[in-house]
């Protein structure tokens, strides 16, 4: 270690015995160019802090180069002895071919009151035309390089797009499927409710709400008719709803049927279209044969185990494990 | 006025139409379609289109019909080279009276029949259908009312369309009935052989007057509607005016334009003398739909893809009827 101290001490004896102790160099990144082809210049100077030196002039051009871009002076101290490493670099092109000289730089400064001059080398570089085959024949510039399809870049966004769907695809599964676990785990039927269920249940609700007994018949007897129209709908599958008392009663499904049960239907379909559109205003002893009509109807029509079905507990368990 | 006086009325009035079509069917077989449709007609002051081809009574029916009421009637063979004045009648110049006098055209009888509107040239269409709307005839400076009851029967055959003047939209829709006459039955056809092959062909007596049928008119117009049918009623047009609205998507495109208010008021109208013919003082849902497809068929008009599809008016109409929900 201690070695190279004192070789570094050597090294740095001649220009500290130099007495001003300001050293200048010029160098160029290369010695040769091809015309147009920029190149740099860099000036360094190394001296003590309390010397004050005369930064050289960077004109528009040196020694026949042009001068494209001239950096700023960069300091930095070198050591803790006052020393500043000061430097600034040039950007240099030559428009024509040749040698060219960059001139040395004159450094002014001042040192114990007598003025003192550094200086730097003159530099050399040449300057070259670029190579032709004359041989060759002339050629046209090239055209416009089409970019070519970026099949991995279409395959990613493919492949990102697949993603995103079955993302989205299984978050609606998974809130699916947990919809109908909760229905399962509380008991609820996934089914339709059967044709006899729907009709015992809309017949308790029109009874409770005793229309005819204050006095809204026409309202009763719209009630009553749907209540049958549904029933049939559902039981036979039939377009009850838009089909007419004459038409619902001709099917051949409704024919089927025993001859009282016919009878029985048409005779509430028949009251509830004089009721309805005609403003007849039955006995009521009548709304309750109708009632009774129409409930005997969806009774004597249904299968019986419709009427008592057996809930397989088991398989709904089994559709909540899976 | 109640109920039940309605209906005790209208079994009244309308017990002439049991007369009346015990008198026609002397003399037509089957066609009873057609003679419901006549008597809609002539009860709801309305007038008739009908097609089918030719041979199927249609001149025997409205022939038969006015002997049966004791009515005028005239019959207009409808040609390219017709004019207005051949139908409305015309100013004449007397020699002896020095002075133009007024010569009344076929048009002023109770029955007219039409045959085959569609040879004739759009301004003698023009003529009868304005004579039709408007119930008289100008002459020269007078105005004439026609006879009442007045009633048209136009026909049109649905081939040999070649050199025909098909009727315009807004035409068609000044019949209250488009009627569509298909061939008799084979037991119907049996009878009518051996009818027209006997010695003595059965006379038509008059049974009732024109003044029956005014009177009747009134009596249709008193038959009870209820609201429930006017929304039914109103349902059916306006889901032709807007299938969408009325959950027929699948018939959207196939529609250009729906039923006029004409035909709301043409088949409310109908349906009440219909419920007449069966002798009911009310309209129930099955008069509407029993009468929908003749109100309707004329008055719905079918995009090209309909047509290309060769889907008809009745087709559409059958799918409104299975959509819209009866009261």
């Amino acid at each position: 270690m201690k070695r190279i101290i004192l070789l570094y001490i050597a090294l740095l004896f001649p220009f500290l015995m130099n007495g001003q102790g300001v050293v200048a160099t010029a160098k160029l990144d290369t010695g040769k160019v091809v015309i147009g082809q920029p190149f740099t210049l860099e000036l360094t100077i190394t001296q003590p802090k309390s010397i004050s030196i005369n930064w050289p002039y960077i004109s528009d051009s040196i020694g026949g180069l042009e001068v494209v871009q001239n950096g700023g002076v960069d300091t930095m101290p070198v050591d803790d002895q006052g020393i500043l490493l000061r430097s600034q670099k040039v950007t240099l092109m030559a428009f024509d071919s040749g040698s060219y000289t960059v001139p040395g730089f004159v450094i002014d400064y001042n040192f114990k009151g007598e003025p003192v001059k550094a200086y730097t080398d003159p530099l050399q570089v040449s300057v070259y035309l670029v190579p032709v085959d004359t041989t060759k024949a002339i050629r046209d510039i090239h055209g416009v390089v089409e970019v070519p399809y970026d099949m991995f870049f279409i395959m990613l966004m493919i492949l990102l797009w697949l993603v995103v769907i079955l993302v989205v695809g299984a978050i609606i599964l998974y809130f699916i499927n947990a919809k109908k676990k909760d229905d399962l785990a509380e008991g609820k039927p996934i089914i339709r409710k059967p044709a006899y269920e729907i009709a015992m249940t809309a017949f308790n609700e029109l009874e409770q709400k005793q229309l005819w007994q204050k006095n809204q018949v026409k309202g009763y007897y719209s009630e009553l008719t749907d209540i049958l129209r549904v029933y049939i709908q559902h039981r036979w599958l039939l377009p009850a709803m838009e089909l007419t008392s004459d038409e619902i009663l001709a099917h051949g499904f409704i024919q089927q049927t025993d001859k009282q049960l016919q009878d029985e239907l048409a005779y509430v379909l028949r009251l509830a279209d004089l009721v309805k559109f005609a403003k007849v205003i039955p006995h009521n002893s009548e709304h309750e044969l109708s009632f009774k009509n129409a409930v005997s109807f969806v009774a004597m029509t249904t299968p019986e185990q419709e009427k008592n079905p057996v809930v397989d507990e088991t398989e709904n368990k089994k559709e909540v494990q899976s | 006025m109640d109920i039940r006086e309605i209906n005790e009325k209208i079994q009244q009035e309308s017990a002439f139409i049991e007369l009346l079509n015990l008198e026609l069917g002397k003399v037509i077989i089957g066609q009873k379609y057609m003679l419901d449709r006549l008597l809609i007609g002539l009860l709801s002051n309305g007038h008739l289109l009908l097609e089918g081809v030719p041979g199927l009574a249609k001149t025997l029916a409205i022939k038969s019909l006015s002997s049966a009421i004791q009515a005028k009637f005239s019959r207009l063979q409808f040609t390219p080279d017709l004019l207005p004045a051949d139908l409305v009648g015309t100013m004449i110049y007397n020699q002896k009276q020095e002075q133009f006098t007024v010569r009344r055209g076929p048009l002023f009888a109770n029955f007219v029949l039409a045959d085959e509107i569609n040879r004739a040239p759009a301004k003698v269409q023009s003529a009868l259908l304005e004579a039709m709307q408007e119930r008289q005839v100008t002459i020269g400076d007078e105005t004439f009312k026609l006879p009442e009851p007045f009633l048209v029967l136009a026909t049109q055959n649905p081939i040999e369309q070649e050199g025909t003047y098909p009727l315009p939209e807004a035409q068609l829709d000044r019949f209250m009935l488009k009627v569509t006459i298909g061939y008799p039955t084979k037991e119907d056809e049996r009878l009518i052989i051996r009818q027209n092959l006997a010695q003595e062909f059965p006379k038509i007596n008059p049974v009732i007057s024109a003044d029956t049928i005014v009177k009747a008119r009134s009596a249709v117009r008193e038959v009870y509607m209820d609201e429930k049918i006017e929304k039914y009623i109103l349902d059916i047009v306006f889901a032709t005016r807007y299938p969408k609205d009325s959950n027929l998507k699948k018939i959207e495109n196939l529609i250009s334009y729906g039923g006029s208010p004409r035909a709301s008021i043409n088949l409310a109208l109908a349906a009440k003398a219909y419920a007449f013919i069966k002798r009911r003082g009310y309209v129930i849902p099955e008069d509407v739909r029993a009468i929908c497809h003749d109100v309707m068929r004329h008055r719905i008009g079918l995009t090209y893809e309909a047509e290309a599809e060769n889907i008809t008016t009745d087709e559409v109409i059958n799918e409104v009827l299975n959509i819209v929900e009866v009261p």
